[in-house]
């Protein structure tokens, strides 16, 4: 790839025009095919509706977000743990939330778990559950990229003097952040998406007003393709800052 | 220095890599290590380095034992200068990063200090316009000076190198090697696994041919080389000089 020349900007801008040409006349063909009244003014009405629920999955997220980092650094380090039950423990929490839907985890989470330690504020279980989830696939993102620093630096921490926390401080740590941003920031952006299904706690997120919206008006398109837009203007964001850090953070290996 | 090596141990998944080891050597400043491959060597050296803990024995330096928690490791990896066969820089550091990370984090320098050496030790192994590159985008032998210098620069009691030039090119390796030439007219103390006896020949004060976890010959590279007294190291002689 570095070998070949990068193309230039009139390439770039020409096939970029093109591919989008094509997408919007595959769309423009299906909805004009489409035999639909559109009502956009009895949706327009509930604007704060949906500005206000948007404004609730940006809160959760960045709540989560924050979260699930602090999470799953714990556990991808327990993971790699000597100490047994806390690997054990890692694993089991990895495999659990990986291998369960969320649904069933928020339903669980929310009547089970916070009922009984007496959480009643389901923001807040639905920001921990959400947490929780994007935990355990954050974790083995940070747990891969960890290992793939090889063992020879290692090694050469060592034989300069660096304690193990030093290596992870200045050795390991920037490394792996340079390597599992692209997967982190996916990751990332699920965590916006899947904050969606908090709606059935009745967390009055964005999906959840668009779903009120929708049955005050009966217009479903006109409520669903605003959700759309929203969701892209929150994990766009994230795309293109993990490309700007991608960028900022580049060397050879 | 003064180096004593008492019963020295070690194994792998029931693999005798060091089988006992014992010598003493009241003053040298030149050791060079020789021996096949797999022989031990190297994990005689890493032990000396503080990297490895051996199962038995123990390791004398100028009088003092070697103590195995890893904390005294800790301290005593801060105090000597290792330079590996390859892979010795941190990839996403600068060739100047590289060098003030151990001054700064290990050796308690300043950032003032720790620039200043490591700019002063750039410029001494002619470095000094490579300073702000990172090491893909150095050749292998500014790579392994760049090493060199960041060993040198924390002020090591003696250097340790494992084969330092096995990775480069043969146009390369004699730039490294005279480097290390430099540092032993300097006066300093360094052990040095090796296959070129050539340059063997030109530093060592004392040579040991280790093979199957033990020391089997040491002496001088002279007598080593002229006059050698097993079978083993007449056969090691006879592969690694057959085409010079």
């Amino acid at each position: 790839m570095e070998d070949n020349e990068a193309p230039s900007l009139i390439s770039r801008l020409l096939a970029f025009a093109l591919v989008l040409l094509l997408l919007s006349a595959l769309f423009f063909f299906s909805f004009s095919q489409l035999q639909y009244g559109w009502n956009w003014s009895a949706v327009w009405q509930y604007r704060q509706k949906f500005l206000h629920g948007w404004m609730t999955t940006l809160l959760i997220s960045v709540a989560a977000l924050g979260l699930s980092l602090l999470i799953s650094v714990f556990f991808a380090l327990a993971r790699r743990s000597r100490l047994l039950p806390l690997r054990y423990l890692a694993m089991l929490y990895i495999e659990g939330v990986r291998g369960t839907p969320l649904l069933v985890q928020i339903l669980v989470f929310f009547y089970v778990v916070a009922d009984a330690f007496g959480i009643n504020n389901r923001y807040v279980v639905g920001i921990l559950t959400l947490a929780f989830f994007a935990g355990a696939y954050l974790s083995e993102i940070i747990r891969a990229g960890i290992e793939s620093i090889g063992e020879s630096q290692i090694e050469s921490a060592r034989a300069i003097g660096l304690s193990p926390l030093q290596t992870y401080r200045f050795v390991i740590l920037p490394q792996v952040v340079r390597r599992i941003l692209p997967p982190l920031a996916g990751q990332f952006a699920s965590l916006v998406k899947d904050s969606s299904l908090l709606s059935i706690i009745a967390v009055s997120e964005f999906t959840l007003n668009a779903q009120e919206v929708n049955a005050f008006t009966f217009s479903s398109l006109e409520s669903y393709l605003p959700l759309a837009v929203g969701y892209l203007l929150l994990t766009l964001p994230i795309s293109l800052f993990s490309r700007h850090l991608e960028q900022k953070f580049r060397y050879a290996t | 220095m003064q180096l004593s090596l008492t019963h020295l141990s070690k194994s792998y998944n029931n693999q005798r890599v060091l089988d006992d080891i014992s010598i003493d050597l009241p003053d040298v400043h030149a050791l060079v290590i020789i021996g096949p491959s797999g022989g031990g060597k190297t994990t005689l050296l890493r032990t000396i380095a503080g990297l490895e803990r051996p199962d038995c024995g123990q390791i004398c330096i100028n009088g003092k034992p070697l103590l195995f928690d890893a904390a005294s490791l800790l301290l005593h990896r801060r105090s000597i200068g290792t330079v590996f066969q390859a892979f010795n820089l941190f990839p996403h550091l600068s060739a100047l990063d590289n060098i003030m990370l151990p001054l700064e984090q290990a050796q308690g320098f300043t950032h003032e200090e720790a620039l200043a050496t490591a700019q002063a030790m750039l410029q001494r192994f002619q470095l000094t316009a490579h300073a702000d590159k990172k090491p893909a985008q150095l050749s292998g032998g500014q790579q392994q000076r760049v090493a060199i210098a960041r060993a040198i620069a924390v002020k090591p009691r003696f250097l340790l190198f494992d084969e330092p030039t096995s990775a480069l090119d043969p146009e390369i390796t004699s730039e490294v090697l005279d480097i290390i030439k430099e540092l032993q007219d300097e006066g300093r103390d360094l052990l040095l696994i090796t296959h070129h006896m050539g340059f063997a020949r030109t530093v060592a004060d004392h040579c040991l041919f280790v093979a199957e976890g033990k020391i089997r010959e040491s002496g001088s590279v002279d007598r080593l080389f002229n006059q050698p007294e097993s079978v083993q190291l007449q056969q090691f002689l006879g592969r690694i000089t057959r085409y010079d």
